[in-house]
C-alpha cells in the first residue's frame, strides 16, 4: 500500500483531437486521423499522415523571442503537460517545485530546409558550388541565431519546465517508441523511491516534415503504396506505417500522497520491463526479445499473463515487426486467449514514435475506466496466423482491469508497461 | 527491506583529444598537457572557431582499423568513438568474453545533435535558388551518410549493444551537455534497482562539422580565441571567453558489487549517488545564483548519504563561459559552506575541451581515477584571478591528495543539471 504508484492526471493530443475526451470518443467511434500531409514540402512523398492541428492555447508559455523557432514539439508537449497538470491539481501549489519530476521520450528533432537554405544560398561559389570559406565567413550569419536552440532535443522539455516551474528529478530519452515508456517507467520509480512527490512523464512524437518523412523512408518504416497507404496492424496486407504526431503525458504519484491531497487516481502503474536484441541496424526486435520485455514487466507487477485483460500492441504494420510481436504474444499468453483482448491504436493514429506508448497508456486508462475497447482500424483482413482476440470492426464493451502496453524501435529495442484499474 | 544493491565501476574506455587509452589520457591530464589545438579539418580555414579538441588523426585511424566492417558504411565519428570506448571498457572489465547471461547487460548512452548536412540542402538547389522538394522526396536515398536523417540519436546505443552483446535495457539520453552524466546516473539506478547487473554507460559526441562549428557561435557561447589554441579554454580565469569544443567518448562498465566480486573483477570505485534538477529559469543562461546546480549536487550527496565535508574533489562542469563558471562557484560555496575552501575543484574541459553531450563520460572517468589514485588533474590556463571565482581550482599543476569521495557535475543548455558521487570502494 505504502509504495503504490497511481496516475492522477493526463494529457493527450494527437490527430484526433486536442483533448483526451475528444480523442477517446472518436477512437471509440472508429474514426482515424489519417489525411494527406497538407504541407507543400511533403506532398512529393505521396503518403498520408496523422498530423495534429496547431494549438493556439499553448502559446502563453512560450517566450516571444523563441516563438520563431518553437513549433510542433513544444506546442504538443505544452498542451499535454498543461492538461495533466490541471487534472492532477498540481496548480493547487501543494507540491514544491523541487519535488516535481519530469521525464519525457522525445522523437527526433529535425531541421527544416528553410532554416538553412538562406545560409547555403549565401555560401555559393561562382560555379554554384558550396564554398565553405563563404559559409564560415558570412553564410552562417544567415541562420537565425536562436535556431541552434531549436535543434536541441531537450529544449521544448526545458521550456515546459520553465512554464510549470518544474525543478526536480528529470531526464529526456530519445527517440523511438521505447523511449516514451522508459520515461513513464522512470517517473514511476522516481515517485516510488521518494525522489519526487509527483512526476510528469510521457512522450512526444517527431514533427512531420520533409526531413522526418525522408528518415522514415530511409528506415523502411513507411507503407510506400502512395496516397492509399495506411498503417494496418496485424493485417495480412500490412506494408508499413504512416507517421503520426501527438503527445501523451501522465502525472504519477504515490497512492498515499494522492489520497492525502484528495486527488482522484485514474489508474495504478504496476510494472515495467525492457530488452534489446542487438541484431544490428534496421532490425525489429525478435519475438524472444519482445517476450523478455513483457515477462519482465509482468514479473515486476507481480502478476501472471492470465491477469492481463487487454494488451495494447505496438503493432505498427511492419511485416516483420508485427510478426515478431504476434509470436511473442502467442508464447507469453498461450492459454489465455479466451480472455485476452489485443488492440493497436496505430491504424487510427499512425506511428507517433516516442509518443506512441504514452498515448497508448492513456487509451488503456480510458478502456479500464469506460469498460470499452476501441476497434483496431485497417486490420482487416487479419493475418491468418493471429490466434489471439484482436479487437477490430467495432468497439467492444468489456471489463478491463489490467492492461499491458508494448513498444519497440526498429533498432532492436522494446519495452512493456503494465497498468491496473483503481476501481 | 532488502539492502541497497551497490554499484561499482569495473571498466573504462576513452577516446579523447588526448588519446584513446585510459592510462595515456590520465598521464597527460595529470601533467596538464592540453589536447586542444588548431582546427585541422579541411575547408575550415575561415571558421570563426579556431581552437578545438580533435581526436588525433592517428587515433582515428586506429579506431577505423579496429572496426573494419564499418569502414564503408559509417558516416559519423561519434558512433565510432562510442564503439571504441565501449569495446575498450568491456575489455578493461574483463567482460569481453564473458559467458554469463547477457539479458542482464544493458546500455545507457548520451547522444548529441547529429549532423545537419549543408550538402544535403545544396544538392537539391534549383537554378532559381529554391529547394527541389520533389527531387528530395524522390531521391532521398542520396542524403549523405553522416546526415541526421540516417543516424538516429539512439544508433550508437544500438550498435554498442550489438558489438558488446548487451540484451537488457537500452536507452539513449538527450539532455544537451548534461546527457552523459544523466545516462550514467540512469544506468547506476538500473543496476541498483536490479533491472540489470552490468550497464555500459557514458556518451560519445562530435560537433566538428560545418553547422556544428558555428552552433555555439550563433548562440554567443563559443570562444573565438584566435591566439595559441592551448590557451583558449580557461575555466574560472578572469579572461575566459567561452566554450571550446572537443570530441570523443567516455564509456564505463557499471556493475552490481556482488556480480563484480563474484567474478574477481578489479573495482576502481563505487558509484555512491546521483541527482538531477532543472533550473526552470531560462533556456540560454544558467540561474545566476547556481540554485539548480546546488540542488543537483545536494541530491547526489543525499542519495550517497554523505555529508558535504565527505567530498574532497569536484570535477566541475567548468565550461569557461562567464556565466557557468560563476554560477557553479556560487553553488559550491552555498552548498559546502566552509568546506568549499578545503575541497579541490578542477575542469577537465581546460585540457580536452567541451565534449558536449558526451562531456560527462570522460569527466566521470577522470573523477573515478582521482578517487582511485588520489590524484587530481589541474585546471590549466588559470592565471588571471577572477575575484568572484575564488575556490581552489587546482591551477595549472596536478596534485596528489587523498580523495575519499568526489562529485562530477554536468549542466545542460536549457537548464538541466546532473551530479554524480564516486567514492572509494570498500568491500
Amino acid at each position: 500500500m505504502e509504495n503504490r504508484v497511481v496516475i492522477t492526471g493526463s494529457g493527450l493530443v494527437c490527430s484526433l483531437g486536442s483533448t483526451e475526451s475528444e480523442v477517446w470518443s472518436r477512437l471509440v467511434a472508429g474514426e482515424e486521423g489519417t489525411a494527406p500531409v497538407g504541407r507543400s514540402d511533403c506532398d512529393s512523398f505521396h503518403c498520408p499522415a496523422a498530423r495534429t492541428e496547431r494549438f493556439s492555447e499553448a502559446n502563453p508559455g512560450i517566450q516571444q523571442r523563441l516563438g520563431q523557432i518553437m513549433d510542433t514539439h513544444l506546442a504538443l508537449l505544452m498542451k499535454a503537460v498543461g492538461d495533466a497538470v490541471l487534472g492532477s491539481g498540481l496548480n493547487a501549489g501543494d507540491i514544491p517545485a523541487d519535488q516535481r519530476g519530469f521525464f519525457a521520450g522525445m522523437g527526433m528533432v529535425d531541421y527544416e530546409v528553410a532554416d538553412l537554405l538562406p545560409a547555403v544560398l549565401e555560401s555559393l561559389g561562382p560555379a554554384g558550388e558550396l564554398d565553405y570559406n563563404r559559409f564560415y565567413s558570412q553564410g552562417y550569419t544567415h541562420i537565425y541565431p536562436l535556431w541552434p536552440l531549436a535543434m536541441l532535443n531537450n529544449i521544448a522539455f526545458c521550456q515546459v519546465g520553465i512554464r510549470y516551474d518544474i525543478r526536480g528529478e528529470n531526464c529526456v530519452f530519445s527517440p523511438y517508441a521505447d523511449s516514451g515508456l522508459y520515461a513513464i517507467a522512470e517517473g514511476y520509480r522516481t515517485v516510488k523511491e521518494g525522489r519526487a512527490k509527483l512526476a510528469l512523464c510521457g512522450g512526444v512524437s517527431d514533427k512531420i516534415s520533409a526531413s522526418s518523412l525522408a528518415r522514415a523512408v530511409l528506415s523502411q518504416l513507411l507503407d510506400s503504396s502512395g496516397d492509399g497507404a495506411r498503417c494496418r496492424p496485424f493485417s495480412i496486407v500490412r506494408k508499413g506505417s504512416i507517421l503520426g504526431e501527438g503527445c501523451g503525458i501522465v502525472a504519477v504519484e504515490l497512492l498515499s500522497h494522492a489520497a492525502q491531497r484528495k486527488a482522484v487516481p485514474l489508474a495504478e502503474v504496476l510494472g515495467f520491463g525492457s530488452a534489446s536484441d542487438g541484431e544490428g541496424e534496421l532490425s525489429h526486435p525478435g519475438s524472444d526479445t519482445i517476450s523478455q520485455a513483457m515477462c519482465t514487466a509482468l514479473d515486476q507487477s507481480g502478476i501472471k499473463p492470465s491477469d492481463i485483460d487487454l494488451l495494447i500492441a505496438h503493432a505498427d504494420g511492419n511485416p516483420a515487426g508485427d510478426e515478431a510481436e504476434m509470436e511473442a504474444i502467442h508464447t507469453v499468453f498461450s492459454g489465455c486467449f479466451d480472455r485476452l483482448m489485443v488492440y493497436s491504436s496505430k491504424g487510427a493514429l499512425g506511428h507517433m514514435s516516442a509518443a506512441a506508448p504514452a498515448v497508448d497508456t492513456l487509451i488503456g486508462i480510458n478502456c479500464m475506466r469506460n469498460g470499452m475497447v476501441p476497434p483496431t482500424l485497417h486490420a482487416d483482413p487479419v493475418d491468418h496466423r493471429v490466434r489471439f482476440d484482436l479487437v477490430a470492426g467495432e468497439c467492444r464493451p468489456s471489463r478491463v482491469r489490467r492492461c499491458l502496453i508494448n513498444s519497440r524501435s526498429h533498432e532492436g529495442r522494446c519495452a512493456s508497461l503494465v497498468i491496473g484499474s483503481c476501481g | 527491506m532488502a539492502a541497497r544493491r551497490r554499484v561499482v565501476v569495473t571498466g573504462m574506455g576513452l577516446a579523447t583529444p588526448l588519446g584513446i587509452d585510459v592510462e595515456d589520457n590520465w598521464r597527460k591530464m595529470f601533467a596538464g598537457i592540453s589536447g586542444i589545438g588548431r582546427l585541422s579539418l579541411p575547408g575550415t580555414e575561415k571558421s570563426p572557431v579556431r581552437a578545438v579538441g580533435e581526436v588525433k588523426a592517428d587515433d582515428l585511424e586506429r579506431i577505423w582499423r579496429e572496426f573494419p566492417g564499418r569502414a564503408d558504411s559509417e558516416g559519423e565519428k561519434r558512433t565510432l568513438f562510442a564503439l571504441w570506448a565501449a569495446r575498450s571498457a568491456m575489455k578493461d572489465a574483463g567482460l569481453d568474453d564473458y559467458k554469463g547471461c547477457r539479458e542482464r547487460f544493458g546500455v545507457s548512452l548520451a547522444a548529441g545533435l547529429g549532423i545537419n548536412s549543408l550538402d544535403d540542402i545544396h544538392r537539391w538547389i534549383t537554378a532559381d535558388r529554391a529547394f527541389d522538394y520533389s527531387g528530395f522526396a524522390a531521391q532521398c536515398h542520396r542524403v549523405s551518410r553522416e546526415s541526421i536523417l540516417r543516424n538516429s540519436s539512439s544508433r550508437a546505443a544500438s550498435l554498442v549493444a550489438t558489438e558488446c552483446c548487451c540484451r537488457g535495457p537500452n536507452l539513449t539520453v538527450t539532455t544537451a551537455c548534461a546527457s552523459a552524466t544523466q545516462a550514467i546516473g540512469m544506468a547506476a539506478r538500473m543496476v541498483e534497482r536490479g533491472e540489470a547487473d552490468v550497464m555500459l554507460a557514458g556518451g560519445a559526441d562530435s560537433m566538428l562539422n560545418p553547422v556544428g562549428l558555428v552552433f555555439f557561435v550563433l548562440l554567443g557561447s563559443a570562444s573565438l580565441h584566435g591566439g595559441d589554441p592551448v590557451e583558449a579554454c580557461r575555466p574560472f580565469d578572469r579572461k575566459r571567453s567561452g566554450l571550446v569544443m572537443g570530441e570523443g567518448a567516455g564509456i564505463v562498465v557499471l556493475e552490481e558489487e556482488s556480480h563484480a566480486v563474484g567474478r574477481g573483477a578489479r573495482i576502481f570505485a563505487e558509484v555512491a549517488g546521483y541527482g538531477s534538477s532543472m533550473d526552470a529559469y531560462r533556456l540560454t543562461a544558467p540561474e545566476p545564483e547556481g540554485r539548480g546546480a546546488e540542488q543537483s549536487m545536494r541530491r547526489a550527496l543525499e542519495d550517497a548519504e554523505l555529508p558535504p565535508d565527505g567530498i574532497d574533489y569536484i570535477n566541475a562542469h567548468g565550461t569557461s563561459t562567464k556565466l557557468n563558471d560563476l554560477a557553479e562557484t556560487l553553488a559550491i560555496k552555498r552548498l559546502f559552506g566552509d568546506h568549499a575552501r578545503r575541497l579541490s575543484v578542477s575542469s577537465s574541459k581546460s585540457l580536452i575541451g567541451h565534449l558536449l553531450a558526451a562531456s560527462g563520460g570522460p569527466e566521470f572517468i577522470y573523477t573515478v581515477l582521482s578517487v582511485n589514485r588520489d590524484e587530481i588533474h589541474p585546471t590549466v590556463n588559470l592565471v588571471n584571478r577572477d575575484a568572484k571565482c575564488d575556490l581552489d581550482y587546482v591551477p595549472n599543476v596536478g596534485r596528489a591528495k587523498t580523495v575519499r569521495a568526489a562529485l562530477s557535475n554536468s549542466f545542460g543548455f536549457g537548464g538541466q543539471n546532473a551530479s554524480i558521487v564516486v567514492k572509494k570502494y570498500r568491500g
